[in-house]
């Protein structure tokens, strides 16, 4: 058909990062480090992939999709718990970051500009990469998660500011005289105001639309789930657009329209079906980021740039962990957060872009950019999955605690489910089997991808709302740790996928076979007891007929 | 970013238009597209490579569900009906095609888009009716599955048309050799992937791998890119492997079928009158003949009147698939602008017909058109045990009946089981449970018991109303329970006895099976 680039230039992408996936298992790389090396390896090195737009648009989407589900994992009581903290934490960072990143330039016989620059390149973590990480982990609803992408929400605010700044350099009055310092405060002063107004307009549109619309409207269009899926993403679509229009940037437009769609029911059905977008963008992202470095320049400067790369992973996160203890947060939560932001950000690519197309900066400027992201970005990819050791440790010299503050953290970790009994599909079947399992003293949880028909069961059963042949769904559920499943489904696929992933897992599994021509096959499959209602029925049934006075 | 979000936006106003009056979305997203186009045009670039992703995605989905199982029942009724309707629409789309002025090739690519009915329309209304399991949702799935591979993997023949026998027979070869692949690694490959691969990311990325190494195969091989789309999905088609995939790659599929499909509907014109008569032509061609077709055929094969009727109504629509056709041909320099026109609106048309065409009501006004009164005739048993549905609920409650001795008369809809039950001795009436003058024939008002295990209560209406002595009912679902009580039956609910069996088998088995795991557990600690 028309589009074969387009096609080639993806395989090459999903083929590469699949590549570096597999090798990443065997020799334990990280997989965003697999994917960038899977970059270096196509474009630079081979030559197959070269720069395309169409790319370019699907890392964008990557990006945009990634904030919506952080957005969207959000609801207002989370945001107001760390909010405080987020805010005066990130403020703080970013500046004294930025004051250490210029310091070293400047050391280092940095011009002033490019000083100004590096010290930028310093301030900022990166979003994708932190949030891809928690997800691996999950821990991105835990308290250190939370605040790491608070701080890095901040960060995104400074960063439209300074977009808005650097694009108003490249105006008509032209390029500034070398004099990093020089910059107008006025025009830094616009770029704030500007960036501030654009976020309240996006953020109280969603929100009227959210408070008067939305609500009502979610459960309307849940029936129809492939529907709601794609007016969501369109939701998304527009937000970007908004804020393209507002020169706020794309990823705090998509992180508004998450946050709103939080609030609201079904939005946990939403995030699980972006999920695999996500994953797919996402790769694309890496790999093109790592497909447009350039070898020669990286090397120019490499002794300037290791040296910014031991202060972003090394200095950035003492820094962090500082403030948070002085904003009173634990020891082991401060270097946790410290920890998961060591990196730098996607954004200084960007940056070190539009600064060379300025004159503020000579071109390997560029590769000494891309020599510090390849590795901050690296190292922190190993470390954040080993971050829990990591900060054990840490918190045992006792460092912080010289500071004020609690010792334990604020916010209990809720124990996970275990030894519980998980009841699939809530039909007259499901039910009446949550309400005798209850009875008789289990705990049960009961699921169904319909949020309707989890109400009016009896009080003490858990519920979960989501298609249990889904990963993620299957991880909250706490599957491994079950005692049983019970499937009542009438979905022939689904019973026999639940009955081979119990069999894996070591649970035992009983499976609605409402079909007797299923039996023998679930019985292959490995299911430790069925439930044959149009046998099991027989038994009632006659003695209806009886009672009747037939049959004897 | 821009041209993404017209088409997604475009989407979104179909699909919510599909959710309000009950419309599939295909022809909704096509009509939605289409006056995107009008009204602000996406980018040409957006919308080639929404086509281009969207289609492999879309066919990457439909080899997926190429699953054996789905041919385990019916098969033969399955590969009787759809090899007929194939075939007999294939020529007739070619005759018609032909005789309106169409070149050979272009007659061609209508002989492939005229036979193929939707995957996606007729499974989205069979789940909403849950006929999925009933013998007419196994009929029309497998019917579709067939369609869908006889199509794909004609297309290369007839892309090869112009060009003589011998490309014919190489692309032929070549089909052939890519279809062995796909079955070699449908058959190793995928069971070990499954096996090894424990995460999403990879499990996504290593099976778009699989389609994007066989899409380069297409291109090496100068063949349609969908016939590599649809293979690759054939090789993650087996038990379990597909099932774990689609949970992963659904979100993508749901993401560029939109895109897809709204890209479509903005390549394609408003039509001119001479487009709008042959498009008529074809529809009326599809809707009017496939419904008798397919009853015809499939009454022969051993279904009921009424369900042969309703696969042939749920099948009287063209495919998806067709546009695939008509977007290659078109892509291709094959067939014209005006032809590629004419398939979408005869899709678009077709596929909204089928809710109107399929309703209840509608299979009613049809069984009257085409079957006379029923032939039983003779005079109504008295004083006897009528048994509604023999089939697997009914089966082994009759065999109790007849040994208590009483006299049982059966009435089910389905001739095999009526044969087999006059076989054993038994009195047996073939009609449909809901009938009341089959009722009547059967002594519903004069039966001392009447137990019904068919498989919809509710269609039990006509027996509750007319039967004198009391009524058993095997119901699954509690508001079905209160349904037929109000009506002065007395239901059984069979789930409830399910419930119960099952907490009786965990009490006793619960202590053994926790044993018998952390016994697994201490030996894996020990090999680890």
């Amino acid at each position: 058909m028309s589009d074969l680039q387009l096609l080639q230039d993806l395989g090459w992408v999903v083929a590469g990062a699949t590549g570096m996936l597999l090798v990443g298992r065997i020799a334990h790389i990280p997989p965003i480090l697999g994917f960038i090396l899977a970059g270096l390896l196509l474009g630079p090195v081979a030559g197959v992939l070269g720069h395309s737009e169409s790319l370019d648009l699907f890392a964008e989407l990557g990006i945009a999709l990634l904030l919506f589900v952080v957005g969207l994992e959000l609801s207002v009581a989370k945001i107001r718990s760390i909010g405080r903290t987020a805010v005066v934490g990130g403020l703080l960072q970013v500046g004294l970051t930025f004051g250490l990143g210029l310091g070293l330039a400047l050391a280092l016989g940095f011009a002033a500009a490019p000083a100004v620059l590096a010290g930028l390149v310093v301030a900022f973590s990166s979003t994708v990469v932190v949030v891809k990480l928690l997800d691996r982990t999950g821990d991105l609803a835990a308290l250190h998660g939370r605040l790491a992408v608070g701080i890095l929400l901040v960060q995104d605010v400074v960063i439209a500011v300074v977009l808005t700044v650097l694009g108003s350099l490249a105006g008509p009055e032209g390029v500034v005289d070398g004099a990093g310092g020089g910059l107008d405060a006025a025009v830094a002063g616009r770029g704030l105001l500007q960036a501030l107004a654009g976020i309240a307009i996006l953020a109280g549109v969603g929100w009227a639309a959210g408070r008067f619309l939305l609500r009502d409207f979610m459960g309307w269009m849940i029936t129809l789930p492939e529907g709601l899926f794609v007016v969501a993403l369109a939701w998304v679509m527009a937000f970007i657009l908004g804020a393209e229009a507002l020169q706020v940037s794309v990823e705090l437009g998509a992180f508004i329209a998450g946050v709103i769609l939080a609030q609201l029911p079904h939005c946990e059905e939403l995030e699980r079906r972006t999920h695999p977008l996500v994953d797919f963008f996402l790769a694309v992202f890496f790999v093109a980021l790592g497909a447009g470095m350039e070898l020669e320049s990286m090397a120019a400067r490499w002794p300037a740039a290791l040296a910014f790369s031991g202060l972003i992973l090394v200095g950035k996160p003492v820094v962090v962990a500082l403030l948070l203890r002085l904003l009173g947060q634990a020891p082991g939560t401060a270097w946790l957060a410290g920890i998961t932001l060591g990196q730098m950000s996607e954004f200084a690519f960007i940056l070190a872009g539009l600064a060379a197309s300025v004159g503020l900066v000579d071109p390997d400027f560029f590769g000494f950019v891309g020599l510090v992201g390849f590795l901050t970005i690296g190292v922190s990819a190993a470390l954040v999955p080993v971050a829990r050791p990591l900060a054990a440790r840490l918190t045992a010299t006792g460092l912080l605690q010289l500071l004020p503050g609690p010792d334990d953290p604020t916010d209990g970790d809720e124990a996970p489910l275990h030894d519980h009994v998980l009841v699939v599909g809530m039909n007259t079947l499901g039910r009446e089997v949550v309400r005798r399992l209850h009875e008789h003293g289990d705990v049960v949880v009961a699921v169904d991808t319909d949020a309707g028909k989890l109400t009016g069961l009896p009080p003490g059963v858990r519920t979960l709302q989501g298609d249990l042949t889904h990963p993620a769904v299957l991880e909250e559920s706490g599957l491994a740790r079950a005692a049983l499943l019970v499937s009542a489904l009438r979905i022939e696929d689904a019973n026999a996928l639940l009955t081979y992933r119990c069999r894996s897992m070591g649970v035992p599994v009983s499976v609605h076979a409402f079909e007797p021509a299923h039996v023998e096959e679930l019985l292959d499959l490995g299911a430790d007891h069925l439930m044959i209602s149009k046998l099991d029925g027989i038994g009632p049934m006659e003695a209806a007929v009886r009672r009747s006075g037939v049959m004897g | 970013m821009h041209g993404v979000a017209e088409l997604l936006g475009a989407a979104a106003v179909a699909y919510l238009a599909s959710r309000r009056f009950g419309l599939p979305a295909i022809p909704l997203l096509i009509l939605a597209g289409a006056v995107l186009a009008l009204v602000a045009p996406p980018p040409a670039e957006i919308r080639d490579a929404g086509l281009v992703l969207g289609v492999s995605f879309l066919l990457f989905l439909a080899g997926m569900e190429l699953d054996s199982r789905r041919l385990r029942h019916h098969g033969r009724a399955v590969l009787r009906v759809g090899l007929v309707q194939f075939v007999v629409l294939a020529v007739l789309g070619w005759g018609l095609a032909t005789l309106m002025g169409l070149s050979a090739v272009e007659a061609g690519y209508v002989a492939l888009a005229l036979p193929a009915s939707s995957t996606l329309v007729g499974v989205r209304l069979l789940r909403q009716r849950q006929q999925v399991f009933e013998s007419v949702g196994r009929l029309v799935l497998g019917v579709l599955l067939l369609q869908d591979v006889l199509v794909l993997l004609t297309i290369p023949l007839v892309t090869e048309f112009s060009q003589g026998t011998a490309a014919v027979a190489l692309k032929t070869l070549q089909v052939a050799g890519l279809t062995a692949v796909a079955w070699a690694l449908r058959r190793w490959l995928a069971p070990v992937f499954l096996r090894w691969v424990d995460e999403s990311e990879l499990l996504l990325l290593g099976s778009l791998t699989v389609l994007f190494v066989l899409l380069g195969a297409c291109r090496l091989l100068d063949l349609p890119v969908v016939v590599g789309a649809f293979l690759a999905g054939v090789a993650f088609s087996r038990f379990p492997v597909h099932g774990v995939l689609r949970a992963e790659l659904a979100p993508l599929g749901d993401f560029f079928t939109a895109i897809f499909f709204t890209s479509l509907g903005a390549l394609v014109r408003v039509p001119t009158v001479d487009e709008l008569v042959m498009a008529g032509v074809f529809v009326a061609v599809v809707v009017g003949l496939t419904p008798p077709l397919v009853r015809w055929m499939a009454e022969r094969a051993g279904l009921t009147s009424r369900s042969a009727l309703e696969a042939g109504l749920l099948l009287s629509q063209t495919s998806e698939i067709s546009l695939v056709v008509g977007l290659a041909g078109m892509l291709q320099g094959d067939i014209s602008e005006s032809l590629f026109v004419v398939i979408a609106m005869v899709t678009t048309v077709t596929m909204l017909l089928t809710p109107f065409l399929s309703t209840e009501d509608a299979t009613e006004a049809f069984m009257t058109l085409f079957t006379g009164p029923p032939a039983d005739t003779g005079t109504p048993p008295t004083d006897h045990v009528l048994l509604l549905g023999a089939g697997s609920t009914g089966m082994p409650l009759l065999e109790d009946l007849i040994l208590s001795g009483c006299r049982v008369v059966v009435l089910d809809d389905d001739p095999a089981v009526v044969r087999q039950v006059r076989e054993a001795g038994v009195e047996a009436i073939l009609g449909e449970a809901w009938d009341p003058e089959v009722l009547r024939a059967a002594g519903v008002d004069e039966a001392r018991v009447v137990v019904s295990t068919i498989r919809r209560p509710r269609d039990n209406a006509a027996a509750l109303a007319l039967a004198t002595g009391s009524v058993v009912v095997r119901v699954f679902e509690s508001d079905d329970a209160d349904w037929v009580q109000a009506r002065g039956g007395e239901p059984i609910l069979y789930s409830e006895a399910a419930a119960e069996a099952l907490v009786d088998w965990w009490d006793g088995a619960r202590e053994a099976l926790a044993r018998e795991r952390r016994q697994r557990v201490a030996q894996g600690q020990g090999e680890a």
